[in-house]
């Protein structure tokens, strides 16, 4: 098995090999992603029936730098600006030269047909097939490369859609189309359309990346990640390649998930996951389950499928520090990126960053730095200028201005992290940390000991962690319905075994024969008081088993907003979710030549000096303070905690006594 | 600046009083009960010294800016005993508040025996009574508007005054809404007051009192910064706002000064308060004003009772600006806030050209429609439309969004369809409203209902006669309009603002301004 991560810099491959992890980095290639793969495939792969299991930004990409097809909107007369009016607010309240993104579909490409059905799915004004033929002539003439279709309230008749859809693909060979009632059929027609037109936007680039990867893999298998953390064949993504715009930042917590449920040895660990990286940092919140959502936005656009959800900060490794007029620090959101980089890089950085401020306070030892007592390199040189210019701006010893950069960002991940967890009524003490990401493992004890977290985990690859999750995450497919009941109505039992059973059949059919014996299928309701107009989502085990859904909408209601009620809530929608379970990847700790042990000096409130170990040579025990290295990342384990190394080759850090 | 003051501890602390204020906010708008709450984000939070002065606001909508500070005085002013567990309430227009369906919660937070801080939370609600439901008349006095809630205890040390709050639901239409929104605004003071708390465990009381005073000077020394890079100088601008019912209108009048030490704000010269519900009180002028300001202004400013204090705003009591009891003050909030903007955007354009924005569409378009749904229960439905922007001097302005004064989100058609017995058969760019110029001003949008059932209507806006300016040559945007399409399908033309029945098969027609131009277009 092989997973494939591409990343704006670097293409990471994780191979699994009897158990054993193979690592591998190679350059991106941008122009044509699948040139880096087909390298690494080279290099690492055994034979020609193992699986590849890709995560690809190619969708994400064409999204966020408007590189999609040129498309067309076809939606009701009357709505033709549905998308360019959006939910009618602005994006800064306090802009005096206000901007918005470039939009998806041009203003000029947007039609509307004379069609209208009511909230009911009943007909106001009945489609007229000439006119859709005109206008199929019309977008033919325009050289449209897709098409998205959408009319209102197509959740709850999807007929119309259907027949202009046929119309169009008989006028339009080759042109792909999406309905919105197949793409998303839920209400709210700003998300569901935007959804649509997004997803009919990447179709034709997805679909040809896909097939030449697929070409030049052979005969292996190959999946693709999606945004919730499951994985498609790849005739799914090329039908529905919206699903894959987010999939960058799941995998890491699909194997964050795996991870705490074997080191904790429980079906429903509680983590909190910390992915930071060079210019932003991804934190979840895992309450026993994986956790997703369904109004993410990219570049200002909703995209409301259902994704993991993930909460990002403009803050990493490469934020830049700055002085602002005021005479404050501030750290981030500009990022020094891959080029320059920090200073420490030595590729013409000039702008301090957090990079730069772990290496002045001897919490990042790269090997270069390593038993080089007495000389340090000119790299190492300008990062202590740099610290010591801006220390004289601001009257503070150097020490306190590095640690005070390493404040300000620690403030913006504690931030992150309460915003996924307090501000939804959870208490991070009781919940573990997961870090990685290349910065995440230098910056973990500081936040666990604001947030009063007593474990943290430690993966055996922090650095490569995403890859790892796409050789552990499940085939899954997922379907969403709209539906408005009351939750005491006594027809809803009824209503929901038939929805099951339809979304059961149609969900199977998205599996390959030998796995479809496997497939199991999970349920969830999303809720609201009437009223409302947010939903709680919560598991529904059976559909005779509604009244312990309802009770556990009203309890976490009461733990999210204070206050509940004594009311039966509206049932919005019913998403199902249709798994195969991928055979358990089992991974052994490598372990490596052991190293002799040295010491190295390091700021944390005095100068004092610390233990530096290789990540393999520690076999049981390694008490904090300690400076860990490793090939993809560095440990900091400030002296509060120590680390007891897990069979899974996870460390594990708990506080020495309780904090 | 001495050691535990430095730069880093502004930032970390500027963080963390924003996210006590930012989280009161989440809570609200995550349990409040009512979409203008939920959808539209029409709420507000802040936390305040002991002494009455600012630390940190997170402000949805910006008419919300400044005029907490004021509903803080008034506050203080009326009562002096405060003890743990109180609650006031308070949203009478001349004792703190703006327009009665803004109602603000103000708690007192101890640290021991010491009143350390105050919680403000403040939320449109969505009917507080009065002529017509939504609470947003064309009235023309301030007792036709709704209930009228002077700054009185809704809690005592924790216990509830069950009489207040049983009279304050008798004079809603919707008194169970507004019970969930009244607990939302209280969980989110819960919230705030656990959030100091830990605050205050994690760094003591003296470093976090000490740093709320430090950060307000660190913000006017900051404004003072930017000050010194503008052009000093003085201009004086004016514009009209039309009087609901009338053929007449009021001018606003603006005197700009700005010195090295500061900036004077002077609407002394604008005309008297007049008989209908666009008068506004003071408070809201300081919204317009630090809206303004902190448009341009660096965005890194904090915005706090610091960044206040390097401007000066004059009002003359008995005018528009600055009514006195009984004037209607509905529309102060929505339609006066807006031309307030437009007047003193065009006072500093004189003086920061490259800066300043042409005029907006300068109205909310607030619509409130009322009646029976379709399975008999009443409703009350409001919303406001956006339109154009004006253009400035790196582009064009955006065309369908709202502007300045509010921000609130649309309510999606299928959630309107579902609930009330209309539809939406238009909801469209208004093709070529903004005005020409080198860059255009932004379309304003068209948007038309059709009613199912009897409906009782009341629109107010204005920009109907007075188009939205042009700047440096650009063409003025396009004055909005409205109209009734009866069931024979002939159209009639409407006034500004209006309270009107429709009937099953009439439509509502509106129309929204464009954005003025800015600069000259160049000729092929």
């Amino acid at each position: 098995m092989l997973g494939v991560d591409t990343g704006g810099t670097f293409t990471d491959f994780v191979a699994v090999k009897n158990g054993a992890i193979q690592i591998a980095k190679i350059p991106s290639t941008p122009a044509n992603p699948a040139e880096a793969i087909l390298q690494g495939t080279l290099l690492l792969v055994m034979n020609e029936e193992t699986q590849v299991i890709h995560g690809t930004t190619v969708a994400t990409n064409a999204i966020l730098e408007r590189k999609g097809a040129k498309t067309a909107l076809v939606t009701n007369a009357g709505l033709t600006h549905v998308l360019l009016i959006g939910r009618q607010d602005r994006p800064e309240l306090y802009a005096s030269h206000p901007k918005l993104p470039q939009p998806l579909i041009p203003r000029e490409l947007c039609f509307g047909l004379r069609v209208r059905r009511n909230a009911q799915g009943e007909i106001h004004q009945e489609l007229n097939e000439h006119e859709v033929i005109a206008l199929a002539k019309e977008l033919q003439r325009l050289n449209v490369e897709a098409v998205a279709v959408g009319f209102l309230h197509a959740y709850a008749c999807d007929e119309d859609e259907k027949r202009v859809g046929a119309i169009l693909n008989e006028h339009l060979p080759g042109v792909p189309i999406s309905l919105s009632s197949s793409v998303l059929p839920v209400f709210r027609e700003v998300e569901r359309l935007m959804t649509t037109a997004m997803n009919a936007s990447v179709t034709p680039k997805v679909s040809e990346y896909i097939s030449k990867l697929s070409d030049g893999l052979g005969s292996r298998p190959l999946y693709l990640m999606q945004s919730n953390g499951g994985t498609l064949l790849p005739q799914q993504a090329q039908a529905q390649s919206i699903r894959l715009a987010l999939s960058g930042p799941a995998g890491g917590v699909v194997a964050a998930f795996h991870l705490a449920k074997e080191v904790l040895n429980t079906d429903a660990p509680q983590l909190l996951t910390l992915d930071m990286g060079g210019t932003s940092t991804d934190v979840a919140l895992c309450p026993g389950t994986i956790p997703y959502a369904q109004d993410h936005e990219m570049n200002g656009m909703p995209m409301a499928l259902p994704v993991i959800d993930i909460h990002t900060v403009g803050a990493g490794g490469g934020s830049l520090v700055r002085l602002d007029a005021g005479g404050a620090l501030q750290v981030g959101p500009q990022s020094a990126g891959a080029v320059p980089g920090p200073i420490c890089y030595g590729h013409g950085g000039t702008q301090l960053t957090v990079t730069d401020a772990n290496l002045f306070l001897g919490r990042l030892r790269q090997d270069w730095a390593l038993g080089t007592e007495g000389e340090i390199e000119p790299e190492q040189q300008a990062v202590v200028r740099a610290v010591s210019a801006l220390a004289d701006e601001m009257h503070l010893p150097p020490e306190q201005v590095a640690q005070g950069i390493l404040d300000v960002v620690n403030e913006h991940m504690v931030h992150a992290l309460s915003k996924v967890s307090v501000q939804k009524g959870f208490d991070p003490r009781d919940f573990v940390l997961v870090p990685f990401g290349g910065a995440g493992p230098i910056h973990m004890c500081a936040l666990a000991e604001q947030l009063n977290i007593q474990k943290i985990i430690i993966p055996p690859t922090p650095g490569v962690f995403s890859a790892v999750g796409l050789l552990l995450a499940d085939r899954m497919v997922d379907k969403i319905q709209s539906l408005f009941a009351k939750g005491d109505d006594e027809a809803l039992i009824s209503r929901l075994e038939k929805l099951c059973a339809v979304s059961k059949a149609t969900l199977l059919d998205s599996f390959e024969a030998q796995e479809q014996e496997q497939v199991y299928f999970e349920w969830e309701l999303s809720l609201r008081y009437a009223g409302q107009s947010h939903e709680i989502s919560v598991p529904l085990q059976a559909p005779q088993q509604l009244r312990g859904s309802l009770d556990m909408f009203h309890q976490r209601h009461l733990e999210m907003n204070g206050w509940q009620k004594h009311e039966a809530p509206e049932v919005v929608a019913l998403t199902t979710r249709a798994i195969c379970k991928k055979p358990g990847v089992k991974m052994v700790k490598a372990s490596g030549a052991t190293s002799p042990e040295q010491s190295g000096r390091l700021f944390d409130g005095e100068w004092q000096e610390v233990l530096v170990a290789e990540r393999s040579s520690v076999e049981n025990t390694i008490e904090g303070p300690a400076i860990v290295l490793q090939e993809d990342t560095t440990l900091w384990i400030s002296e509060a905690w120590r680390g007891d190394v897990h069979a899974s080759g996870a460390l594990i850090l708990t506080p020495k006594e309780g904090l | 600046m001495s050691e535990a003051t430095d730069g880093i501890a502004i930032t970390l602390y500027q963080n963390r009083f924003r996210q006590v204020a930012e989280e009161m906010g989440e809570t609200i708008k995550r349990s409040a009960f009512s979409a203008n709450i939920k959808e539209r984000e029409d709420h507000s939070c802040a936390l305040f010294n002991h002494a009455g002065e600012m630390i940190a606001q997170a402000a949805h909508i910006p008419v919300h800016l400044g005029a907490m500070p004021a509903t803080l005085n008034a506050v203080r002013a009326r009562i002096k005993d405060f003890a743990p567990g109180d609650v006031v309430i308070v949203n009478d227009p001349y004792a703190g508040g703006t327009h009665l369906p803004d109602i603000t919660l103000v708690s007192p937070f101890f640290h021991e025996k010491e009143l350390a801080f105050f919680l403000v939370s403040r939320a449109h609600h969505s009917d507080v009574g009065g002529m017509t439901p939504g609470s947003m008349p064309l009235s023309t006095e301030v007792f036709q508007e709704g209930l009228i809630l002077p700054p009185v205890k809704l809690f005592e040390e924790g216990q509830r005054n069950e009489a207040l709050f049983q009279v304050i639901l008798k004079n809603t239409r919707t008194p169970h809404e507004r019970q969930g929104d009244l607990n939302a605004q209280l969980a989110a003071h819960e919230i705030g007051g656990t959030r100091l708390k830990q605050l205050i465990a994690a760094d003591g009381y003296p470093q976090l009192k000490r740093m709320a005073k430090v950060l307000l000077d660190y913000a006017e020394e900051k404004v003072g910064a930017a000050l010194s890079a503008w052009p000093k100088g003085e201009a004086t601008f004016s514009d009209n706002i039309t009087i609901p019912g009338t053929s007449k209108s009021a001018a606003i009048h603006c005197h700009l000064c700005i010195d090295a030490s500061g900036i004077v704000v002077d609407f002394t010269g604008t005309d008297d308060q007049v008989m209908g519900p666009i008068n506004a009180v003071k408070s809201i002028v300081d919204s317009a004003v630090f809206y303004v300001c902190r448009t341009l202004w660096p965005a890194s400013i904090p915005h706090n009772g610091g960044a206040h204090r390097p401007v000066q705003i004059k009002t003359r009591q008995g005018s528009l600006l600055d009514a006195r009891s009984p004037a209607g003050v509905v529309g102060g909030n929505v339609e006066t806030s807006q031309r307030i903007v437009d007047v003193l955007y065009g006072a500093f354009a004189q003086l920061l050209p490259e800066k300043v924005p042409a005029a907006s569409q300068g109205t909310m378009n607030n619509l409130t429609i009322g009646g029976l749904d379709h399975d008999g229960n009443p409703y009350t439905y409001y919303e406001t439309i956006g339109g154009g922007h004006g253009a400035h001097a790196l582009g064009e302005g955006l065309s369908g969004r709202q502007s300045h004064m509010t921000n609130t989100r649309n309510t999606p058609i299928e959630a309107l369809e579902q609930a009330y017995p209309f539809w939406i058969e238009t909801y469209a760019l208004r093709e070529n409203s903004g005005g020409m110029g080198k860059y255009q001003g932004g379309d304003g949008l068209a948007r038309t209902y059709v009613f199912e059932k009897e409906a009782f209507v009341t629109l107010f806006s204005s920009r109907r006669r007075q188009a939205p300016y042009g700047l440096t040559g650009g063409a003025p945007g396009q004055v909005g309009n409205q109209s009734k399409v009866n069931s024979k399908g002939e159209t009639e033309p409407l006034p500004d603002s209006f309270t009107l029945t429709f009937f099953p098969g009439e439509k509502l027609q509106i129309q929204t301004p464009g954005g003025g131009g800015f600069g000259t277009e160049e000729s092929p």
